[in-house]
């Protein structure tokens, strides 16, 4: 088992502002020379399955929902030692995206692509500023974040909830655009078992109904004092006024 | 269940500044400065709702009090129930980034039908329903910004390390690699790690070992040699020198005064352990 590695500061400031020049690195010969620099060097005191995280691979067979499900898995289940806090440091993402999870990475975003395009794919996905960064943009980051989810909202089994709120592109953009909702468990909860009762409900109509509905409901209620079936038949009412309107 | 900045109508009445809903607002809600004590961020908080409705329902339980602590970075969106009056709360540190809110709220916990408090403004008739799980106070927002963990404190760049082709006694530093290493033979170094764990000599070996070696990093920066900088300690210590306003290559400052900046002083951590050997 290896270290998490993460860059120092001046790399990834030093990255940021050499994308031009870089392009061909991220096209195809890559960044590994530059790990004989020290600053590429440094490692959490939190270890990873190498092995496991080899089986990261963009698979373009597969829809993209599905392709990002697989991969969020694999990501959450390799890194899953990491703290939210720590989830937050864009010098680990860029670390990973740009030697470990190269291959993947370049697969998913920006194969075949040159110059301008290449560049401005670069600037999205392979760096990670802020939070909007984080959770969607970039290409290991935001499957971390999506698998995190999942184990919060069921950390009996991730899985199936990683299933839920995944079903889309739509339904999982949706889901990080409403933190206010998403964070706050106890509703996340009952949403994922809403989209499994009822699979008709993540359709894109249904779905946005069922979100306004949802926050028409919860307007002031403390779902955290809530019984799980209250908070569940609340929810249900808000799928049936979703699927009927 | 977004809870906004501007005014909020509910069908119950509910205590929050500017509502009107009560035909008193007298709440105070204070929160100290978030301190981080080893691995937890304490938040202490003083909150009296002097409003004698609410109070008595709080005392039955019909009504809970608790804060809504969120930081939308990290997804972590909790409530804690406290006692009205002081109460200190734990969070884990690795659980939080950057800014953080807090909302003091006041909630029933079940169907609340009584006849109106005179406290409650009269529009809302002569007799009010809470449903269970409702908002019943709602108090302003107070932020915070937690700074992360360093990925390297700054005492975790400086290792000890046994170099036996010195003399016993005799310390050197090796800032090449990427940790500082303070070298010296077997049993000189046998004897500083024993110090270095030893409540009542660490502070000594601070300053007597760990000072020097400070400096002598600062001068290996100050050598302008590239390989130094490429070292993977040399960011770590030019971001502490930045939090403390320190330019490390200028010679405007001593190395003896700017290692004295990083290690924060530490010849007062010998007075601080004479005074408790006093005590």
């Amino acid at each position: 088992m290896k270290k998490i590695p993460y860059i120092s500061s001046s790399i990834l400031e030093k990255l940021q502002s050499s994308i031009e020049v870089n392009l061909d690195r991220y096209s195809s010969s890559g960044f590994c020379d530059l790990q004989n620099d020290a600053r590429w060097q440094p490692t959490l005191d939190i270890e990873y399955d190498e092995g496991l995280l080899s089986q990261l691979k963009h698979d373009p067979n597969k829809s993209k929902s599905e392709d990002d499900r697989c991969n969020s898995e694999i990501v959450g289940v390799v890194f899953g030692k990491l703290t939210p806090q720590l989830a937050c440091r864009e010098e680990i993402w860029v670390r990973l995206s740009h030697i470990e999870c190269l291959d993947y990475s370049r697969e998913r975003w920006f194969k075949g692509e040159a110059n301008e395009q290449l560049s401005t794919s670069v600037n999205r996905h392979m760096f990670a500023p802020g939070r909007p960064g984080r959770r969607e943009y970039h290409a290991i980051s935001r499957l971390w974040w999506t698998y995190h989810l999942a184990k919060c909202v069921r950390p009996d089994d991730p899985k199936s909830a990683l299933n839920a709120i995944t079903q889309s592109a739509d339904l999982r953009k949706s889901i990080f655009d409403n933190p206010w909702t998403t964070s706050r468990l106890e509703i996340t909860r009952a949403i994922v078992n809403v989209i499994e009762s009822t699979p008709d409900i993540a359709k894109e109509k249904n779905w946005r109904e069922f979100i306004k509905a949802v926050n028409r409901a919860g307007g002031g209620k403390v779902f955290e004092v809530m019984l799980p079936e209250d908070i569940r038949s609340t929810l249900d009412a808000c799928a049936q006024t979703a699927l009927c309107g | 269940m977004r809870i906004s900045e501007t005014n909020i109508r509910y069908l119950h009445p509910v205590l929050a500044e500017h509502s009107g809903d009560y035909n008193v607002f007298d709440l105070k809600a204070d929160f100290a400065s978030p301190l981080i004590e080893g691995d937890n961020v304490v938040i202490s908080s003083n909150i009296e709702i002097n409003s004698t409705y609410l109070e008595k329902k709080i005392a039955s339980g019909e009504m809970g009090l608790g804060y809504y602590l969120v930081c939308q970075d990290t997804m972590l969106n909790q409530l804690f129930k406290i006692e009205t009056g002081k109460h200190v709360e734990r969070v884990a540190h690795s659980k939080l980034f950057g800014k953080v809110e807090i909302r003091p709220v006041v909630f029933t916990n079940t169907l609340i039908s009584n006849t109106r408090d005179r406290s409650i403004n009269a529009e809302f008739g002569d007799e009010i329903t809470f449903e269970p799980a409702s908002l019943t106070m709602i108090c302003s927002k107070v932020q915070f910004n937690i700074e992360p963990a360093k990925f390297q404190p700054f005492g975790a760049l400086f290792q000890l390390a046994k170099d036996d082709s010195l003399q016993p006694g005799k310390i050197e530093v090796d800032a090449e690699g990427d940790k500082i290493r303070i070298l010296a033979e077997g049993v000189t170094y046998l004897k500083l790690l024993d110090m270095r764990n030893t409540r009542q000599t660490r502070n000594l070996l601070m300053n007597a070992v760990y000072l020097p070696a400070v400096m002598e990093t600062l001068y290996a920066m100050r050598s302008f040699d590239e390989g130094v900088a490429q070292c993977s300690w040399y960011d770590v210590v030019m971001s502490k020198c930045n939090a403390l306003d320190i330019n490390p290559l200028s010679d405007k400052e001593t190395v003896y005064s700017i290692a004295q900046s990083l290690m924060s002083l530490p010849v007062e951590r010998i007075f601080d352990f004479q005074e408790e050997e006093k005590l």
